[in-house]
């Protein structure tokens, strides 16, 4: 049973990886904490909603599709955002890219409700998707297993572009010491467009793949955002690597935690990302 | 910009006639207005309280606070808990109220302080969000989702506008309060740390404690704002500690104008005019509050306080 | 720089403002004032409640109103936010000067207004909540309850397990008041009606939680026979979406919330053969007054069908009206006189309130769901009505309740 419990507890440690990444990705390199990620992540989620029924509907490419096309639309979305408002604040206060990004959240949840209403919406899984695959007593959902996947892809691609590609380099230069990159010569502009879009399709990403796996409603930006903090906080802001082992952790955490101590769990993974926080710092100082 | 408008505070003196003028002019409103629109005027107060106190750590001393609503909720739970739970009389329920928030303000301030910039936010989210899970889920003290009620009668039993008179006392108080301590040495030092750590620090002055100073002060304002808020209502519930209360002052200091005394007042008017006002003809009034930030960011970086500076300025010179 | 303190002429300037969007208001007749979340968390729910209660409002108006007058609804919006109701429950009371309260949704909402109905002697029926505090740990003469509430509904959950033979049971309760409620009567209950039952499990999703893989591995790890569900809405929803990847219901049977908006917001993605259960079905009422009130409601609106709350708000009017028309007044003793000594033709069958803690003996509804010919979505069949007779707590639980609410 514990097993079990383990196995599920990285699968869903994997899709939180998928929701964190984009969010680390653009503090790694811009310093910008995005609020809006959670607001990108559920546009996502409803986007596929819509538009899943007009692509080859019920199938399983059909499907995967209208997420990637999702993800694409919400990256430029994003990308608008950044290229019109963000822009503009980067050499600003940093209170200020606070001011632009709660302000996103307040208008994509209010878009939200004008444009999908307050009911719950979810989108109904091919039927090809809906089974598991089932060895002995345990059941790995064909979703659950698409999702991980897709997380695996990501992580591996991103990982690929950072460490073989020019601009992977000049994004881990941009990580490491954002002058350095500047006195290079490198237009630092395109650098932090091309990750926030990058950030923006990951989450819608995410979103879609949540739409089909859960029932989601206007109030899923606020949740998202906090559970996508606490994996980026927890493995080091900016740390694509410590968020998959932070995602990881947290959804172990969670999955057995519920056995031993089905009320904590939650404070359990609060306290770890404050002594996280703690811990680091009293390692600065000491250094 | 932002720089010009920190040092810009020149006059430290407080401008009685103005404080007197707006305090008749409340006053009066309250007694003339009905209840639906006494209740506004109540809210605008505390919540001008609430965001002020937060101000003073956006503005001032360089921080930036995640889960201040805890410090407002707990004033109310202090309140609720010393009466409903351990019998006390009202009026000591009344002073536990400010004490519990700055009590925590204590505590949390003191991890917080430990740490800087973004890595200080997030601790106060996550020092936030356990005190909202144990609000939430220790039933037998503090009444989990379904709060404790009934334990004060909602105004203390007055009516709209003699409660709103009581509030308008006790917040004008804090606000002079508030003024003086930006103002004096104590406030100096905390922003001389907020706008430069490192120098202050050569000049003597510890960053951490100059913070957990302000922590403290503005947890203790938070509190008192959430103890009336508590009275007002004669209830509290988990989400005076949640991270909608929160956001909404975050929201409100923000759409005032950083790095003006006036901000959390100037945001506490607009931000609650538009969710009593225009939530009734338009529901998505949020989205409103949305563009009115970008447009702050784009237009104004000072805010509605800035707005208001630069007409007054021009107005004044004009009339001379 | 004086300007940074000048907060004076804004501030009188948004206060008049204030002033002249909002004004005192005047009717005659009944006033009935109604607080609830008509947006906000509940706004998905209570929609079809407000357009039940129109219906209401303009049959009783037009068969000449009740004592001499028509009934006019003020309707205020909670936001499902407790400060706001009581805020706009005092306003009710004080400017619209209401006769009477309805309406809520959230228990937190219901909770905050509670107090506020009993200290300024104003009669409050919840419609839409079902904790049964207001009523019993910290009731008071003023407020009624019209639907099962939670210590209720736990018992009729009990009685439906204890027919139907389970024994090992786990359970799944959101972490809050009505979750640990429910589970916690449930589980007293049937300890009495079936001693062979035991709950081999209990797991605590947080409210909000809608990735509940784990809980469902825990759950199934137990082999049990049922998995008692204490979620509503997208909890429920997630559930039964994610519980079909690991075979859930052939594992085991599933008994959970499910009220009408949830058939319709999931429709197919409900399988056939869960056990739900709900407060005001409309497909399972057999009443004609029920057969033509969702005629009706279906007509008005494009052809919706109305959701439990809509069931249980048009009842709550009728209720109102009855009792007032009993009573001759709107005097609050006397109309609780009238409630307590008459019995209600309702939707819902005949229902009584008793006196002890003015609640209603109301019905719980539980059967199985599938998908037939007559709706777009699947709906209960074989709908087990537990009367409230059988479920409403005895005095000594109530008084003792309230005695625990006092310490």
């Amino acid at each position: 049973m514990i097993i079990v419990q383990v196995l599920q507890g990285l699968m869903e440690g994997v899709f939180l990886f998928l929701i964190a990444s984009g969010l680390t990705l653009i503090f790694g390199v811009s310093r910008i904490v995005n609020f809006a990620h959670g607001s990108f992540y559920m546009l996502g989620a409803f986007l596929t909603y819509q538009i899943h029924p007009w692509i080859a509907a019920g199938t399983p490419g059909g499907f995967f599709t209208s997420i990637l096309l999702c993800g694409v639309l919400v990256a430029l979305i994003g990308l608008a955002f950044e290229l019109v408002f963000l822009r503009r604040v980067y050499h600003a206060e940093e209170l200020m890219q606070l001011v632009l990004t709660l302000a996103a959240v307040l208008i994509v949840r209010d878009l939200t409700k004008f444009f999908w209403g307050l009911d719950d919406v979810t989108v109904v899984l091919p039927d090809a998707l809906s089974g598991a695959v089932i060895m002995g007593d345990l059941f790995l959902p064909t979703y659950q297993l698409a999702m991980v996947t897709v997380g695996v892809l990501v992580l591996v691609s991103l990982w690929a572009v950072l460490k073989f590609t020019r601009a992977g380099i000049v994004l881990r230069a941009a990580t490491d010491d954002r002058g350095m990159v500047a006195l290079l010569g490198i237009n630092q502009a395109h650098v932090f467009t091309a990750v926030f879009t990058v950030g923006s399709f990951l989450a819608g990403i995410a979103g879609g793949f949540a739409a089909a796996f859960e029932s989601v409603n206007y109030l899923l930006d606020a949740r998202v955002i906090v559970l996508a903090f606490i994996v980026v906080v927890i493995g080091g802001l900016g740390n694509l690597y410590g968020a998959l082992f932070a995602a990881l952790g947290v959804g172990v955490v969670k999955s057995l935690g519920l056995l031993w101590a089905p009320r904590l769990s939650m404070v359990v993974i609060f306290l770890l990302m404050a002594v996280v926080l703690l811990f680091r710092s009293l390692r600065r100082t000491g250094e | 910009m932002a720089a010009e408008h920190r040092r810009g505070n020149a006059s430290w003196s407080i401008d009685w006639r103005l404080v007197a003028a707006t305090f008749v002019l409340v006053a009066i409103a309250l007694h003339l207005s009905p209840p639906l629109v006494a209740f506004a005027i109540i809210e605008v107060m505390i919540f001008a309280l609430y965001a002020s106190a937060l101000n003073l750590l956006l503005s001032y001393s360089g921080m930036v606070s995640f889960g201040h609503a805890v410090y407002f909720g707990l004033g109310a739970y202090g309140l609720a808990i010393t009466i409903a739970k351990f019998g006390w009389p009202m009026w000591a329920g009344v002073v536990a109220g400010p004490l519990v928030s700055a009590f925590f303000g204590l505590v949390y301030g003191a991890l917080c302080v430990q740490l800087t910039a973004i890595y200080a936010a997030m601790l106060t989210l996550a020092c936030a969000e356990i005190t909202f899970a144990i609000v939430f889920q220790w039933f037998d003290f503090t009444g989990g989702d379904s709060g404790i009620s009934g334990h004060v009668p909602a105004m203390m039993g007055l009516s709209p506008a003699w409660f709103g008179m009581v509030v308008l006392v006790v917040v004008t108080i804090c606000i002079l309060a508030l003024w003086r301590v930006v103002h004096a040495p104590l406030g100096l030092t905390i922003r001389a740390v907020g706008e430069n750590p490192v120098r202050a620090a050569a000049m003597g002055h510890g960053r951490k404690r100059v913070q957990l100073a302000a922590f403290v002060i503005s947890a203790f304002l938070s509190g008192v704002a959430g103890t009336l808020y508590g009275i007002f209502h004669g209830n509290v519930f988990p989400e005076y500690v949640g991270v909608l209360f929160t956001i909404d002052g975050l929201v409100m200091v923000l759409l005032g104008g950083l790095y003006s005394f006036g901000a959390g007042i100037y945001g506490a008017i607009v931000y609650k005019l538009l969710d009593n006002v225009m939530a009734h003809y338009f529901e998505y009034w949020q989205l409103v509050i949305g563009v009115i930030l970008v447009l702050v960011v784009l237009v104004s970086p000072a805010g509605i306080a800035g707005l208001v500076s630069t007409v007054a300025a021009r107005l004044r010179g004009r009339a001379g | 720089m004086k300007t940074s303190i000048r907060f004076g002429v804004p501030l009188a300037a948004a206060l008049l403002a204030i002033g002249s969007a909002l004004g005192p208001a005047y009717a005659a007749g009944v006033k009935i004032g109604y607080v609830g979340g008509i947006s906000g968390a509940c706004g998905g729910l209570t929609h079809s409640a407000r357009k039940a209660m129109e219906i209401a409002q303009d049959e009783i108006n037009s068969a000449g109103g009740v004592l001499g007058g028509p009934i006019e609804i003020v309707w205020r919006d909670s936001k499902t936010k407790p400060d706001e109701g009581s805020k706009q429950a005092r306003d009710l009371i004080l400017s619209e000067k209401v006769d009477l309260l309805t309406g809520v949704c959230s228990s937190s909402v219901f909770m905050a207004i509670n107090p506020i109905a009993k200290q300024y002697g104003v009669p409050l029926f919840s419609a839409i909540s079902g904790t049964h505090k207001a009523t019993i740990d910290f009731g008071h003469p003023f407020v009624v309850q019209t639907q099962p509430h939670t210590l209720m509904e736990g018992k009729a959950l009990a009685e439906y397990a204890a027919r139907k033979g389970w024994k090992n049971i786990v359970t799944m309760g959101l972490d809050y008041e009505w979750g640990r409620t429910t589970v916690k009567v449930f589980t007293e209950e049937l300890a009495k009606l079936n001693p062979d039952a035991k709950i081999t499990r209990q797991l605590w999703p947080r409210i909000g939680e809608t990735n509940l893989t784990s809980y469902i591995t825990a759950a199934l790890a137990d082999e049990p026979d049922l998995i008692m569900a204490v979620m509503f809405g997208s909890g429920t929803n997630s559930l039964i979406k994610q519980g079909k990847a690991y075979g859930l219901l052939q594992r085991t049977e599933l008994l959970t919330f499910l009220s009408t908006e949830s058939y319709m917001s999931l429709g197919r993605d409900i399988p056939d053969g869960v056990h739900g259960w709900a407060r005001g079905p409309f497909y399972a009422l057999t009443a004609d007054a029920a057969r033509e009130f969702v005629a009706k409601y279906q007509a008005a609106h494009d052809g919706e069908y109305p959701n439990d709350w809509g069931i249980l708000g048009y009842d709550v009017m009728y209720i109102i009206a009855g009792a007032l028309e009993k009573a001759g007044s709107t005097d609050p003793a006397a109309l609780r006189e009238a409630l307590g000594a008459m019995a209600f033709d309702t939707l819902r069958g005949e229902l009584r309130m008793r006196t002890i803690d003015n609640t209603f003996n109301a019905p719980s509804f539980i059967g199985v769901t599938r998908m037939t010919d007559d709706y777009p979505f699947p709906v209960m069949t074989d709908v087990n009505v537990i009367p409230g007779d059988l479920t409403l707590p005895d005095e000594t639980t109530v008084q003792a309740l309230r005695e625990a609410a006092k310490g």
